[in-house]
């Protein structure tokens, strides 16, 4: 099991299985403040990461796609879309572009 | 009086006295119509079989304004002329036409109806006569011959579409009709989608037929700056169990007057009549002088427009008898702006009643709260009486948003025991006070096991605010409760009991615990010792990393819970900071959920 001690400064962080391509990244985030939240795995890759930039350049580059982790933070949240993203992001507005659900679309 | 001259031209000339008269008066059925390039035809169809318009009678005399005639036309006939230009079509005998049998390459063309001709055309039917004629405007000033209407079809001996999408005309002064209704026996979508329509004037008229007259003024006035002044007061419709679709996206004027009407004492259906009504009249109905209001459903009934940000202000039903209605879905639905609804304290409401879907969404600042006046309020007893309502989906969603109010008298004995489905039902809700909840049942829900946000529970209670405590330890929800994603999510809730120690509750269908209490108030959530999460695949964000949404004791029976019932992989529970219990069976517990493949983000061990 791999995991982020509370007091790691690295609080940026993939976890993936073998492989390579978005479908083996299956979460990536934010895991909180130092200090105050710990992750823990059974993932077999964990990689973590000092700064949200150097997180989105090393998922983008697995993914193969300059957008895919700017997606996975702004339509985190609609239910259409299966975004991996969890935690807060200080570059992107999470859920910026998920549908917004208050009003279920319904034929009345 | 005016004679023709010699190329048929009326010319005035003088009576004995010296006093100028005017042109002759017309006495046949005047039309004028305006030939296209490439299409100088122009055919009036009967819209009849040929044996139905035998029947009917239909023999007329047709001057086809270019010096040439057809006499004793008995069918359809078409006629084509020899050039671009406008030709005034006189017409006399016993005629119909049909906008709809025509089509628009014909309707089109006509620009002008300048006289009905009573004393020459006798009308076989009146039905669709002018159906898409959008570009005619009206000039007769005289009235229709129906004194013998074909009665040979279920539709020929009514008024129905007779203008409808005639949106080209700005005003109907049809009172001189109103003793010459002969034998029609229906009014349905008379002036449907007449929307330039500035006024409308029935007075007198006796709509007491075996018929209805639903859609009459259906979109009337929608294009216009004021809306339409529809004058129709004390309207006799005492004989339709329909009363549908009357006003509907209409835009009435201020000066409109529907006064005194009379419906089937029996009841009738309301349905949408007055959705999307818009206009100053629109925006104050008061039905108030109205009897007979008896509606066997009110679907819709009152509805607001769903683009607008402003729709009626006030609605007036008082006397309105609603112990027969069995639905209210929908039925002052996407009313933003409306702040009372006027006679709701006499409503009575049983348990055969079905049908509050969406009927309160958007009601941003509707008071209908202990603190607002007595004929505001819906009695305690309306909110117990929807035991056979089945769709609770988005019944209360942006109740109140603008301005909240205090729950409802009553509020807390709402019977939900016949739900089968609730999404979304308090989702935007604001009060100033948090209602007793902890008697809903939902004891009869059915999967819809569809896309994740049309699953039931699904965003209960997203965006509420006022509501602080979930009791839910007496829903007695079964496995059919299929998902809390976004459950409390953006609420004000501070606690949510599911159970405490052995609950009934059912969690075994619940797949997702996606954002359920993220940006919430939530600090407490009680889980019953039982829970079943076996159906559980993802709890991402669950809350935010910063957030404590459950003390130590009760992040431990969920992760005990989650170890003992699911054996998914590939989850991840963000947990934010919440704590457990190090050393002993939890952590055992949490490191076996890890080892099974799964990813949790806590506050660790304490």
């Amino acid at each position: 099991m791999a995991r982020i001690e509370k007091d790691n400064p690295n609080r940026w962080f993939y976890g993936k299985i073998e492989g390579t391509g978005e479908d083996s990244l299956k979460v990536l985030g934010y895991i909180g403040l130092q200090g105050q939240t710990e992750l823990e795995t059974g993932l077999p890759i964990l990689v973590t990461f000092f700064t949200e930039e150097e997180l989105q350049t090393a998922v983008n580059t697995i993914a193969d796609n300059p957008d895919y982790y700017k997606d996975q933070v702004e339509l985190e949240g609609d239910a259409e879309y299966d975004s991996k993203f969890t935690g807060e992001s200080g570059i992107y507005q999470v859920g910026l572009r998920a549908s917004e659900i208050i009003e279920i679309p319904e034929k009345s | 009086m005016g004679i023709l001259n010699g190329i048929g031209i009326a010319i005035e000339t003088s009576t004995l006295d010296g006093v100028p008269s005017g042109p002759a008066e017309e006495t046949k059925f005047v039309i004028e119509v305006e030939t296209t390039i490439g299409d100088l035809d122009f055919k009036i169809d009967v819209g009849l079989s040929a044996a139905q318009a035998t029947a009917a009678g239909i023999n007329f005399n047709v001057d086809w304004g270019d010096g040439s005639s057809d006499s004793g036309v008995t069918f359809d006939i078409t006629h084509t002329y020899p050039s671009v230009d406008t030709y005034t079509i006189k017409i006399d005998g016993r005629f119909t036409m049909n906008g709809a049998s025509m089509g628009t390459p014909n309707t089109y063309k006509i620009k002008k109806l300048k006289n009905w001709g009573t004393a020459e055309c006798e009308m076989a039917s009146l039905y669709r006569m002018f159906y898409k004629a959008t570009f005619m405007t009206y000039e007769a000033t005289d009235y229709p011959d129906v004194s013998n209407l074909y009665t040979g079809t279920g539709s020929s001996r009514t008024f129905g579409e007779l203008f409808r999408d005639c949106e080209a005309i700005t005003e109907l002064d049809l009172t001189g009709w109103a003793s010459n209704l002969g034998n029609a026996n229906g009014f349905a979508s008379m002036f449907f989608r007449c929307k330039n329509l500035e006024s409308v004037n029935v007075t007198g008229w006796d709509f007491n037929v075996t018929g209805n007259i639903n859609s009459i003024f259906r979109e009337v006035g929608s294009l216009t700056t004021n809306g339409c002044k529809v004058i129709a007061p004390n309207v006799n419709q005492s004989n339709s169990n329909l009363f549908d679709y009357i006003f509907y996206f209409a835009k009435l004027h201020a000066d409109t007057d529907i006064t005194g009407w009379t419906l089937r004492a029996a009841g009738q259906r309301w349905l949408s009549t007055f959705y999307g009504t818009t206009g100053d009249y629109g925006a104050n109905i008061d039905l108030s002088t109205w009897t007979n209001m008896k509606p066997t459903s009110l679907q819709s009934a009152f509805q607001g427009a769903n683009s607008s940000d402003s729709s009626k202000v006030t609605i007036n039903v008082t006397g309105m008898d609603t112990s027969i209605c069995t639905t209210f879905q929908f039925f002052i639905k996407e009313n933003n702006a409306l702040t009372s609804f006027i006679g709701a304290s006499g409503f009575t409401n049983t348990s055969s009643t079905i049908g509050i879907r969406q009927a309160f969404i958007k009601c941003k600042v509707l008071n209908i709260s202990p603190s607002a006046p007595a004929a505001n309020q819906f009695p305690a007893t309306f909110w117990s009486g929807f035991g056979s309502q089945t769709v609770w989906d988005n019944a209360f969603s942006s109740f109140g948003t603008t301005t909240a109010y205090a729950p409802p008298t009553g509020f807390d004995n709402l019977d939900t025991s016949g739900g089968t489905q609730a999404k979304s039902m308090f989702s935007g809700t604001k009060f100033t006070s948090s209602p007793d909840l902890s008697s809903l049942d939902f004891s009869g829900l059915v999967a819809v096991g569809s896309a994740p946000q049309v699953r039931t529970f699904y965003a209960m209670f997203y965006l509420s605010s006022g509501i602080t405590n979930i009791d839910a330890r007496n829903w007695n929800f079964s496995n059919d409760a299929e998902s809390l994603e976004y459950f409390a999510r953006s609420s004000s809730i501070q606690t949510i009991t599911f159970g405490s120690g052995f609950s009934a509750n059912d969690f075994s269908g619940i797949a997702s615990l996606k954002e359920m209490v993220r940006f919430s108030s939530v600090t407490s959530i009680n889980w019953p010792t039982n829970a079943d999460f076996s159906s559980v695949t993802t709890a991402q964000n669950f809350c935010s990393t910063s957030d404590v949404p459950m003390l130590t004791a009760q992040y431990d029976n969920f992760l005990t819970r989650i170890n003992a019932t699911n054996s998914n992989t590939g989850v991840t529970y963000s947990m934010g900071s919440c704590t457990y219990t190090g050393g002993g069976a939890v952590a055992t517990a949490r490191a076996a959920i890890v080892a099974a493949g799964n990813t949790i983000i806590d506050g660790g061990p304490v």
